[in-house]
Order: structure tokens, then C-alpha cells, then sequence
């Protein structure tokens, strides 16, 4: 199996297997399940340390890009707790 | 119709697949768990479309022709000066900016230590002597030495990552690498490695192309001349045993 290839399916692997234990903790929030494929894509991807350097610099972009939407939440929740009060 | 390879397949069925079943999973079904899964799969897919972005343009098949074709030309020089001593991979420092392998033609073999950075000739004098004379080649350890940015580092871990960024990430020539240093001697075993191996007259003076790529990685790394000892091919690896020279 090539880099490449080991990559996608240990990330797909991860993504449906959070799904899973998720949903059978009852888990109804979008939010959450964005949380942890963010987190499980930023860490499966810095494990990855002999991947192409240009993979590495567009993986890193997609992943910047994730993490701005993971601080978007964060914001969006701390808006929210703060008018709550 | 235009080719689409198969990460680029992949990638758009998965974008296409979540992104039209997100909506339903959502509104009609109202599973927050089902939509969670459909925009994994979105994320999967856009993923799979930058791997493909970051493939490299030459097909393995021309690539392994290429490489042959590069070789055969020194093999035949090689063959015709009868020479069969062991190449000498001197690092960056030493040649003209990029590890290079010294074959000496004469009785003689060069001293390391008494080499001084060599002009970029292919045909270069190591000594006073008049059959003090050697040939600076290029390798493949040489062509893929641009893979890697700054110095590779002279550490077992340093190297074994450098060379796992080449092998395995950059040619997908190998599905691991693991390296380690006693006394002068640095061993690299490539794990699974995806190159046909022949018995060339030029690889028993260069190496083989993995066991080229591991010498110009190392000499690089170490900033020494690096000799490869032997190399030999077990049932799932390629065994390097390579000789720093001080």
C-alpha cells in the first residue's frame, strides 16, 4: 500500500470509528463531531513525516483552513455563553 | 475523455457523495451522526484531491526508463575502462553543491582525507600523480538530493527521516526506513522496496538506486565521503551497509 494510500484509509478509519463512538454516546452536536475530525487530522497528518514536501504544504493549508473553523465554534460558543450571562 | 486518476475519482465521488447527502441526512432524516459522517466524507474527498494535486507528473513505468537510460551510459563507460572499484559518494561540500560519487580510475584510490572541493568535471584529478585521475559522476542519489530542504543531519533519527522523506514520501520507492551508526558504519534497511533489482556491472560500483539514494543522503548528512560496503536484498528489505570514511 503506498504513503498516500495508508494515509486515506488510516483517516477514514479514524473518521468512522469517532462516528460511531460519538453516536453511541448520544451525541447530537455538528460541532463536536467537526472538533475531533479536525483534531484527528491534524495529528494523523503530523505523524505522517515523510510525506512529499508539496503535499505537506497543501495539507497544511487544508489544515489551517480546518483550524479556523474549529475557532470559529470556539468564538460562536463563547458569544454565546457570554450573552447568556 | 480527459484521464482522471484514481485519487481524483475518489475525491470528487466522496465531495459529490457527502455534499449531497449531508442536506438529506440534516433535514430529512435528522441525524446528527449520519450528517457528522457525510461531511467526513466531504473532508476525505477534498483531501484526495490534494494528494492528487501533489503526485508527481512522471508515471513509475517512465520513470524506471528514464533512470535506465541514464544509467546505461555510465555502465557502458564503466564496462569499457574495466573499472570495478567501489564509488566514493562525497558530500555537497566536496563537489560542486551536490553529493557526487567518485569513481577513481587509477591504481590509486584518492585519500579523502587530501580532497579538496573538486571542480564540477566529470573528469577531475585527486592527487599529483599521473594515474591520480577519477570520474565525479551523478546519481541518482545525486538527482533526488533536492528533495529534501537544508541538511539532512547526522543523527540515526535525523537521517532516517531524511531518507524516509525521499524514499518513501517523495519517490514511493519504499514503505519504510530505519538506519543506525556503530563505529564508522552506517546501516539502512529500506522496507519493502517497490524496485526490480538486477546484478549490473554499475551498481557493483555505484549501488543500486536505493542503495545510491542512502550513500548521497548519509555522506550529505554527515558532510564525510561515504563508500557503500555491500548491499543485499532479504524477503521484505533492502539492507544498505555503507563505510564513513573520515
Amino acid at each position: 500500500m503506498t504513503l498516500y494510500n495508508r494515509y486515506l484509509v488510516i483517516l477514514a478509519s479514524l473518521f468512522s470509528l469517532s462516528t460511531v463512538v460519538l453516536a453511541a454516546y448520544g451525541v447530537n452536536r455538528l460541532d463536536a463531531y467537526f472538533t475531533v475530525y479536525v483534531l484527528e487530522y491534524m495529528v494523523t497528518t503530523l505523524l505522517f513525516v515523510s510525506l512529499d514536501p508539496r503535499a505537506r504544504r497543501l495539507l497544511d493549508t487544508a489544515g489551517y483552513v480546518l483550524f479556523a473553523g474549529f475557532l470559529i465554534i470556539v468564538a460562536v460558543k463563547v458569544y454565546a455563553i457570554l450573552r447568556g450571562t | 475523455m480527459r484521464h482522471l486518476h484514481a485519487y481524483a475519482r475518489l475525491g470528487a465521488a466522496l465531495v459529490a457523495g457527502g455534499a449531497l447527502c449531508a442536506p438529506f441526512f440534516y433535514f430529512v432524516a435528522a441525524s446528527p451522526a449520519l450528517t457528522a459522517l457525510a461531511l467526513s466524507a466531504v473532508l476525505l474527498g477534498v483531501i484526495a484531491l490534494l494528494l492528487e494535486k501533489s503526485l508527481p507528473q512522471v508515471p513509475p513505468q517512465a520513470a524506471q526508463l528514464l533512470l535506465k537510460a541514464g544509467l546505461d551510459n555510465l555502465a557502458g563507460l564503466l564496462e569499457e575502462l574495466g573499472v570495478r572499484t567501489k564509488a566514493l559518494y562525497l558530500p555537497s561540500r566536496l563537489t560542486s553543491g551536490k553529493p557526487m560519487a567518485l569513481i577513481p580510475l587509477g591504481s590509486h584510490p584518492p585519500s579523502p582525507a587530501a580532497l579538496r572541493p573538486l571542480p564540477g568535471r566529470m573528469l577531475v584529478e585527486t592527487g599529483p600523480g599521473p594515474d591520480e585521475v577519477a570520474l565525479l559522476v551523478s546519481t541518482p542519489g545525486t538527482t533526488v538530493r533536492p528533495l529534501l530542504e537544508g541538511s539532512p543531519g547526522s543523527s540515526s533519527s535525523e537521517l532516517e527521516t531524511a531518507l524516509a522523506r525521499v524514499l518513501v514520501g517523495g519517490l514511493d520507492l519504499a514503505q519504510g526506513v530505519l538506519v543506525s551508526q556503530e563505529d564508522g558504519r552506517v546501516t539502512v534497511e529500506a522496507e519493502r522496496v517497490r524496485l526490480e533489482w538486477e546484478d549490473l556491472w554499475v551498481y557493483q560500483v555505484i549501488g543500486s538506486p536505493v542503495a545510491s539514494v542512502a550513500a548521497a543522503v548519509v555522506a550529505d548528512g554527515l558532510d564525510r565521503p561515504v563508500r557503500i560496503l555491500d548491499e543485499h536484498r532479504t524477503d521484505r528489505s533492502l539492507v544498505v551497509h555503507l563505510q564513513v570514511v573520515p
